[in-house]
């Protein structure tokens, strides 16, 4: 038997403007046992994964009594601020407010969760503030990886209009554009240079030893792990567990595809007492 | 063919089927099928996406420079591009 959840919106005041996030509750105790903070990834990774990560939360909720805060970061989705106006810095600023207005509820932080980017995120929270557990969805834990992704997606949006071929920015103009200060738009977004420049420093691997909390690392692919993953996690025993769970891209894909399989083995995950 | 290329040929085909969630649409590809414009799910998100998978599983860098409509004209232009940074 399963009860049926509901939206739960949140606004609530941050060190860089308002913020929103939104968690699933039951409907008769929208109030959940534990709260899970989640990381979304960025632009329109974070748009095509929204579906999926509303699911995971109603069944996180329904099944586990547990809610999964999904946080927009300042200059992101529905909450106040500019894009033009986002760091790094601010959004580490913004997962720490949020922590802390899930304490203000009176509701226990059950961990923190972050897909791609927002797992560096997530990571650089737990490093600042004690966590019970950090899970990592397919993590991105180098900044300039998502930055060569952003650009190599905006030449790719070139491809295939008239004869342009000689014509397409390349990879270097494209990156000594944002260096030089000029914002990139790249499918609807536009990154803002300061951002970009922040993103090429991310580099969080070194928090995975940042944290006392036990953090649960998630490969999607449906190949093995390369080898330096499991080397990686190798490198850090008694922290970091990998799990392999091929499932569906759906910070990619843009029709939300089955994801059961993906949503249970996290709900089980999280319900799992350490 | 050398054997080199057809390992790249069934290995790329199931990444792209994985990647893209294109189920027996992606088991049909062969190397004439088209990608680019072709595949409604490769869009330019899917490509720098994939580009990233592609380096990752064949341990190889991608030139951007090769991020061209001919490399992804068909699943059989990709393999040659991904055969060329293989071979030393």
């Amino acid at each position: 038997m399963t009860s049926p959840t509901v939206p739960v919106p949140a606004f609530f005041d941050g060190p860089n403007g308002p913020l929103f996030g939104i968690y699933h509750g039951r409907a008769e105790a929208p109030h959940p046992a534990g709260m899970i903070l989640f990381l979304p990834p960025f632009a329109e990774e974070m748009n095509r994964s929204r579906r999926t990560v509303s699911r995971l939360a109603q069944t996180l909720a329904q099944h586990y009594d547990l809610g999964l805060f999904s946080l927009d970061p300042s200059g992101t989705g529905d909450s106040g601020g500019d894009l033009a106006d986002a760091s790094w810095p601010a959004w580490i600023e913004d997962g720490l407010a949020a922590v802390a207005a899930i304490a203000a509820q009176g509701i226990p932080l059950a961990g923190v969760m972050g897909l791609r980017i927002g797992a560096a995120l997530a990571l650089e929270i737990a490093a600042r503030v004690p966590v019970p557990r950090v899970v990592l969805w397919q993590p991105v834990l180098r900044g300039e990886v998502l930055l060569t992704q952003l650009v190599r997606q905006k030449i790719a949006s070139t491809l295939g209009q008239s004869g342009q071929g000689s014509r397409a920015p390349t990879s270097q103009d494209l990156h000594a554009q944002l260096r030089a200060g000029t914002p990139l738009e790249v499918g609807g977004y536009i990154l803002p240079p300061a951002l970009a420049a922040d993103l090429a420093l991310v580099a969080s691997e070194p928090l995975l030893e940042a944290t006392a909390a036990p953090i649960d690392w998630i490969e999607t692919g449906s190949a093995p792990p390369p080898a330096s993953l499991t080397a990686l996690s190798a490198r850090y025993p008694s922290r970091v567990t990998l799990h392999h769970l091929p499932s569906p891209a759906i910070w990619m894909i843009e029709e939300t595809p089955p994801v059961d399989d993906l949503v249970r083995d996290l709900g089980q995950l999280w319900a799992r007492v350490s | 063919m050398t054997a080199a290329t057809t390992t790249s040929v069934d290995t790329l085909r199931l990444l792209i089927t994985d990647a893209l969630a294109l189920g027996p649409r992606g088991a049909a590809l062969t190397v004439q099928s088209p990608l680019l414009g072709a595949v409604p799910e490769l869009d330019s998100l899917a490509v720098a996406i994939l580009v990233t998978a592609i380096e990752e599983h064949f341990g190889i860098v991608f030139d951007d420079a090769d991020l061209t409509e001919e490399t992804f004209a068909t699943l059989g232009s990709l393999v040659q591009r991904i055969d060329a940074y293989r071979q030393p």
